[in-house]
């Protein structure tokens, strides 16, 4: 036999009620409540380089997903690790190619959009 | 295509049904579900075994129809509630038929077939006096008892079939529905009654 779970008959009555009052109040929900999906739109045009950094005796790979117009809004996320260098540059190259949305990498970040002040 | 177990367990409702869970033997479920009682004995190891996998799938059912309390409001949700509780009926004759053999002899289930149906009742309870405070239901001194209103409607719910059966006259959904609308309908305001014509007719 499964096991139930018992409430009392006061508990249960609170429960029907909370959802009676929650079913007939039918407000519109907040723009901020779907906000997750707008932050994370830019992640479709952005520019997606690889990136191959020797921890640890492996060659991890990494894509690092930056913003074309906004430099400094990236994303950078590790994907694989590898202890031959070719194959983290293979895999690199693939993961990059499978991410972008261009695959031909038309998509780059210019580093003179950077204005920053070196005096 | 179903499993053996499943049909097991459709064989079984329809021999508890028929012939009550003590007078039902392995060899007619065997038979019924075209198997041999060893491949019975093997999905289910006694009767006892059955009856449990068969109250199991009763109370799916049971809490399938509780879970459409959130779903549906209002004077519709009864219209919805014995919709649902006579199709539950129509299809598990044996809930009814074998009530003091599952008094006598399984505890466990008992226990929770009572729950189950006090929770049909307080679902009632709570409905009746949310229609009360919407003025859907006359309860202009405050004082009706929505205890023994709720209590009465769910001895209907609960009996009527088996009355009619054992009269040996026809059950349909409408007479049912007929017969625990014939408690509710006097205590409708006149916006209660319009509400009710406008979503069921």
């Amino acid at each position: 036999m499964r096991v139930f779970v018992h409430i009392d008959d006061a508990a249960y009555l609170a429960m029907l009620g909370h959802i009676e009052r929650s079913a007939q109040t039918d407000t519109a929900g907040l723009q901020s409540d779907i906000s997750f999906y707008n932050e994370d739109f830019w992640l479709q045009d952005s520019a997606v380089i690889e990136n191959i950094e020797y921890r640890n005796g492996e060659w991890n790979v990494f894509l690092v997903f930056a913003h074309q117009a906004k430099l400094l809004k990236l994303i950078k996320r590790k994907i694989k690790n590898y202890s031959c260098p070719k194959k983290a540059q293979l895999t690199a190259y693939y993961m990059r190619k499978l991410a972008a949305k261009d695959q031909r990498g038309t998509i780059i970040v210019k580093t003179d959009n950077l204005t920053i002040n070196f005096s | 295509m179903r499993s053996t177990k499943e049909n097991i367990i459709s064989v079984s409702k329809q021999l508890f049904h028929e012939f009550g869970i003590a007078n039902t033997r392995l060899q007619q479920i065997a038979d019924a579900a075209e198997i041999s009682v060893g491949n019975l004995v093997y999905h289910y190891k006694n009767k006892d075994a059955i009856v449990e996998a068969v109250y199991n799938n009763l109370f799916t059912e049971l809490t399938a129809i509780l879970s459409q309390y959130a779903f549906n409001y209002e004077l519709h949700g009864f219209d919805r509630l014995f919709s649902a509780m006579y199709r539950f009926y129509d299809a598990n004759k044996l809930a009814f038929n074998n009530q003091w053999e599952i008094h006598r002899n399984y505890t466990q289930i008992q226990q929770e077939w009572l729950t189950t149906s006090n929770k049909i009742t307080l679902q009632i309870k709570k409905r009746l006096e949310y229609c009360a405070a919407n003025d859907l239901i006359n309860d202009e001194s405050g004082k009706t008892n929505f205890d023994t209103l709720s209590q009465s409607i769910s001895l209907v719910m609960h009996n009527w079939m088996p009355q009619q059966c054992l009269r040996g006259k026809v059950h349909t959904e409408l007479l049912y529905k007929r017969a625990l609308w014939g408690i509710i309908l006097p205590l409708l305001t006149q916006k209660g009654k319009t509400a009710l014509e406008s979503k069921i007719g």
